[in-house]
């Protein structure tokens, strides 16, 4: 069992590939959302790659882990607040951002969790992203201006978030018991996470390769 | 911890994310519907918006007809009529000039006068299309006793239905080379449905669809808007080898 999750761990490390391949291919029809896509899935790779390498070495790399955890909050509320128009959500991301910012200040620093294992400030992340991910499912109905959702590159980036840390959330939730559960059923618990992985860079994926079909948002 | 609550927390997580799955999936079909629903009242309104421009065109059209060419032309007639009087040479000639302007005053009256008939807002469709197949020598039956005291169809729609009718009996007369038209009007499913039968020739919906793509004279064009403005259909087939055309008009 903890044989397979490992092999489901690695691959789910290597899909990060998948939409960077996509960014580069698409690189013509760069717009803001895509460069900040890029950027985050660039930070992405070299993290997987860092911690692949530390986890061979037996290091622990938590501080590497946290601080990519803030540029992906980062990146990907960056990425809402240009696909969100109106002022008002666009100040509500903003006081998201500070509470992130000011939480991850806390935990870090005034808690000293650097080192260690945290997994209050990811169910953060995880909650930021849910929300934000179901109010643009909101937006859209409210909205109705796209035709055809399927050719909607941001649809399938929005369910690939909506996917990835509704998972995340899910099992950083149960983090506590993670670490104290059997080792075989941790393992089980990760490759959940490591499926959700993988659906996450598959979708984003999908949605980068859809992205010339409207170029900017 | 028990092994139990580890399979509750696996169950409870794969059932959730089989929950957001079927709820993305919902999304989809509900937006995709909602998409269709708007597209259809938007060019529903945009119909509606063109038809009503022509109407309006139509009516100042018949206004400047009767406000300016009726009276120059009876003028006109008028003078020949007084000149045919006194030149007794071509008076006979003057007087067949005079009647056949005439002729045009009533012909240009009748049209001016035509956009809501007076018959149609005196005694209602069922009558008006009585009248109008008896002209043309078209058998005609209402198989409705109800639709004698009126329809619930209101004005501008009951001329739609009229005209409908008008333009496909004389694409008929035009097209089928008929010699026996039968029509009669019934409700069918809450719809006023008008049937034709005739012993011409006969064509299908899908060719009279793509007729109506492909031509450029405002007749198929028009009862095509016109169905669309009341949410009616047309068809076109063959019913026991005779001819026959089925219209549909939902009646609210």
């Amino acid at each position: 069992m903890s044989r397979w999750s490992e092999i489901l761990m690695y691959v789910s490390m290597l899909t990060v590939f998948m939409p960077l391949a996509c960014c580069i291919y698409r690189i013509r029809q760069m717009n803001p959302t895509l460069l900040i896509l890029f950027i985050y899935l660039l930070f992405s790779s070299f993290t997987e790659l860092t911690s692949l390498t530390l986890s061979f070495k037996g290091e622990d790399n938590y501080l590497f882990r946290h601080l990519f955890t803030m540029m992906e909050c980062a990146s990907l509320g960056l990425i809402y607040l240009l696909e969100y128009h109106s002022r008002r959500m666009r100040l509500f991301i903003l006081l998201l951002y500070i509470v992130f910012a000011f939480a991850s200040w806390y935990v870090l620093v005034v808690n000293d969790a650097y080192s260690k294992q945290d997994s209050i400030l990811l169910s953060m992340e995880a909650g930021i992203m849910l929300i934000l991910s179901g109010l643009y499912f909101l937006k859209l109905i409210r909205g109705l201006h796209i035709k055809s959702l399927k050719d909607f590159y941001f649809v399938w980036i929005n369910i690939a978030v909506l996917f990835y840390f509704s998972i995340s959330f899910f099992i950083f939730l149960f983090d506590f018991y993670i670490e104290q559960c059997p080792e075989q059923i941790a393992w089980y618990l990760w490759a959940i996470h490591s499926f959700g992985n993988i659906l996450y860079h598959s979708l984003m994926s999908v949605g980068i390769w859809k992205i010339s079909r409207f170029g900017r948002s | 911890m028990e092994n139990i609550e580890v399979w509750q927390i696996i169950t409870f997580g794969s059932v959730g994310m089989l929950f957001l799955a079927l709820l993305i999936v919902l999304f989809w079909i509900y937006y995709q519907n909602r998409i269709k629903d708007v597209q259809i009242a938007q060019n529903y309104q945009v119909l509606k918006a063109t038809i009503e421009v022509e109407e309006k065109l139509k009516k100042r059209l018949s206004a400047n007809l009767h406000d300016a060419i009726i009276p120059q032309l009876a003028l006109v007639g008028h003078e020949l009529s007084t000149l045919a009087g006194s030149a007794a040479k071509d008076g006979e000639y003057l007087i067949g000039r005079v009647e056949k302007i005439e002729h045009v005053i009533d012909e240009i009256r009748n049209i001016a006068s035509d956009q809501v008939p007076r018959r149609l807002s005196r005694d209602g469709l069922i009558e008006t299309l009585g009248y109008y197949f008896q002209e043309h020598d078209i058998d005609f039956e209402n198989k409705e006793p109800t639709f004698a005291k009126g329809l619930s169809l209101d004005l501008q729609a009951q001329l739609h239905v009229l005209r409908i009718c008008q333009e496909v009996v004389f694409n008929l007369k035009k097209h089928a080379g008929y010699s026996f038209l039968e029509i009669c009007v019934s409700r069918v499913d809450s719809c006023f449905h008008i049937a034709l039968k005739h012993d011409g020739k006969g064509i299908r919906t899908e060719d009279i669809e793509r007729f109506t793509a492909l031509s450029e004279g405002i007749g198929l064009q028009s009862i095509r808007s016109r169905l669309l403005v009341l949410k009616g259909r047309i068809a076109y087939f063959y019913e026991d080898d005779t001819p026959t055309i089925h219209i549909h008009i939902p009646l609210p």
